[in-house]
């Protein structure tokens, strides 16, 4: 008993420490497009572990997640990227958030296929990211 | 024996409470209880539109309804027995004074026994919890006055 | 008068008879369960409160006193007893339906023998024939009195108490040979050594039981050894440890197996019951049980009841007063001729 405590406890440690060093997905968007999103997210890389962005019509949506102890200052992170994104492209509405939920719901966009649903998901990205406690 | 060597001799055999398997024991209940809140918090997220922003509030109503649940049933207390603080300080702890008195109260009737005994312990989490906020509310203000943290 | 405050009684009243009422944790974990007269499986026993309850346990032990010693209410002349709830209301209540006189008494854990000397004190002035004396508690009404709520979550330290839910209560006749009798009583000084912790109750009472212990003893011109057993109310596991130091450094020998402690012995050292028991009821239930029996059966001829008891309030120790504490003796004899 005491042993298999003990194997639980290493491998969820293991398994805490080793997630997250995740990647920048970015899709939807002409190839250099992407390719500007992405140098704009490796500019904050010190600070950021993983993101997704998705570009949809008029909007590109940006997840990003940043470091443990740079979450003390999440909003002056998402402030300083939702300005540089803006600057890169202005012709797009940039809703990026530092918020799991947002991260995780742009993640699924790439799986949906029909337009009616694709609209409707984003709407509700956009109103959650403005959501306030 | 005069009082002197008297209170000397109570210190002695007095056991000391083992401060430092106290702490293991509180970190590893208090650890557990909010592993199990974010557990609850990222349920609510997935499964529900709430944002990391917003999945605060459903997680702390359920935390406290599951310590409701086992104050009932009469587990809360032993969790506490071990853990010490640890089951005291997370919010359950909260919810287990509240619900404590109000079952002890409840022959009293509802209104005089549990309205007015609900708090008889949980009020002073209020009161302090209140006060704590304010000057916590206060230092994260002049912080973020000199820019060293964000909202 | 012999001494302040040590009545010796010349016409020996007796026991006739004596019964113990307990609860669920007692029936399940007290070595001395067997020897209980009555037990229930509910800490409510049958009632709708906590208090009830309480009252229900003191009246059962009345009846089953009166059953034993064969003889009904109406050959009883009072009640004398009490418990730690506020105004004593169980044995207010308890007293209103047996419709006895009553006499209601408090020196918190150490009314057991209070009362069993009041009584002696009555049966001796020939004020009565049949006196109830006794004491009770009850788990979940008196640890709401003086601590938290019950289902309350926070970490009791070893040195804590467990409030046992039981009452006791001899009937007190005047002298029957063949029956154990009371030939002396000391009343127990206030003792304050300014403890404060209220969960360390046994090392409060310590000093009260030892203070009472040697006036005892003085007064009698006894010593340890005179005695088959000393037993103290609820001094619980450290209050016992303090006791016996005490008595050591003041010369008397302690012998480990006379020298016993309700409170200590009552769960039987069960780690779950921390220190020992403690309440009203714990001296009481194992004085009208294991002792009583003892004595009947000729195992113990000689024995010093010493019953302990805080006399703190929830108000006064948040008012950060220290813990008064006092301690009540009787002496019990069994047979002719000694101390006469």
């Amino acid at each position: 008993m005491k042993r298999m405590i003990a194997i639980a406890g290493a491998s969820l440690l293991l398994a805490g420490c080793g997630a997250g060093t995740g990647e920048i997905r970015v899709s939807g968007g002409e190839p250099e497009e992407n390719q500007k999103v992405e140098e704009v997210l490796k500019e904050e890389d010190g600070r950021i572990v993983s993101a997704v962005a998705v570009f949809v019509e008029e909007d590109l949506l940006v997840g990003v997640q940043v470091k443990p102890l740079s979450r003390f200052s999440k909003t002056k992170i998402e402030e300083e990227l939702t300005k540089e994104m803006e600057k890169a492209f202005p012709e797009e509405t940039v809703t990026l958030s530092a918020d799991l939920k947002i991260f995780w719901e742009t993640d699924k966009l790439d799986e949906l296929e029909e337009e009616e649903k694709l609209h409707k998901k984003v709407e509700t990205i956009k109103s959650l990211s403005k959501e306030e406690t | 024996m005069d009082r002197q060597a008297y209170s000397q001799l109570e210190q002695q055999i007095t056991p000391k409470p083992p401060l430092a398997v106290n702490l293991v024991k509180a970190f590893v209940t208090g650890g557990i209880i909010c592993a199990i809140g974010q557990g609850i918090m990222y349920f609510y997220m997935y499964f529900f539109d709430f944002t990391e922003r917003t999945a605060g509030n459903p997680t702390v109503a359920t935390m406290i309804f599951i310590a409701m649940l086992l104050t009932g049933f009469g587990k809360y207390k032993r969790i506490a027995q071990f853990g010490g603080a640890g089951s005291a300080v997370p919010v359950t702890g909260f919810g287990n004074a509240m619900i404590s008195a109000a079952i002890e109260h409840r022959t009293e009737g509802y209104v005089l026994g549990v309205g007015g005994n609900m708090f008889k312990l949980a009020g002073s989490v209020i009161v302090f919890g209140v006060f704590s906020a304010f000057i916590v509310a206060l230092i994260k203000t002049i912080l973020v006055k000199f820019g060293v943290v964000g909202w | 008068m012999v001494a302040r405050g040590v009545i010796r009684f010349g016409s020996r009243p007796t026991i006739r008879a004596a019964a113990v009422a307990a609860g669920p944790a007692e029936k399940k974990n007290s070595p001395f369960s067997s020897q209980f007269d009555r037990l229930y499986d509910s800490e409510l026993c049958g009632q709708k409160t906590n208090e009830q309850a309480h009252r229900q346990l003191i009246e059962d032990a009345c009846d089953l006193a009166l059953n034993k010693a064969e003889k009904t209410i109406s050959d009883a002349d009072y009640l004398v007893c009490g418990d730690l709830v506020n105004e004593m209301t169980p044995s207010n209540f308890a007293a209103a339906s047996t419709g006895l006189p009553y006499v209601g008494l408090f020196s918190a854990c150490a009314t057991s023998t209070s009362a069993l000397a009041y009584a002696a004190l009555l049966t001796e002035a020939g004020a009565a024939s049949l006196v109830l004396a006794g004491a009770a508690s009850q788990h979940s009404a008196i640890e709401r009195q003086f601590r938290y709520p019950i289902e309350y979550g926070f970490k009791k330290p070893e040195n804590a108490q467990w409030t046992v839910t039981a009452a006791g209560i001899a009937a007190v006749t005047p002298h029957e040979q063949g029956y154990p009798s009371i030939s002396q009583a000391t009343v127990g000084r206030v003792v304050d050594y300014g403890l404060t912790d209220p969960l360390n109750m046994g090392a409060a009472m310590a000093p009260a039981a030892f203070d009472t212990f040697r006036r005892h003893l003085e007064a009698a011109g006894t010593e340890p050894e005179d005695y088959d057993v000393i037993i103290t109310g609820d001094l619980g596991a450290i209050g016992t440890e303090l006791f016996r130091k005490m008595a050591t450094e003041a010369g008397y020998s302690v012998e480990e197996d006379r020298w016993r402690d309700a409170g200590k012995e009552f769960y039987g050292g069960d780690p779950a019951f921390f220190a020992g028991a403690s309440g009203a009821g714990c001296s009481a239930a194992v004085y009208f049980s294991d002792v009583y029996n003892r004595m009947m059966e000729g195992e113990y001829r000689r024995a010093l009841l010493m019953a302990t008891g805080a006399l703190l309030s929830p108000l006064t120790f948040q008012q950060g007063e220290s813990i008064p504490c006092t301690c009540h003796a009787v002496e019990l004899v069994m047979g002719e001729g000694e101390n006469r």
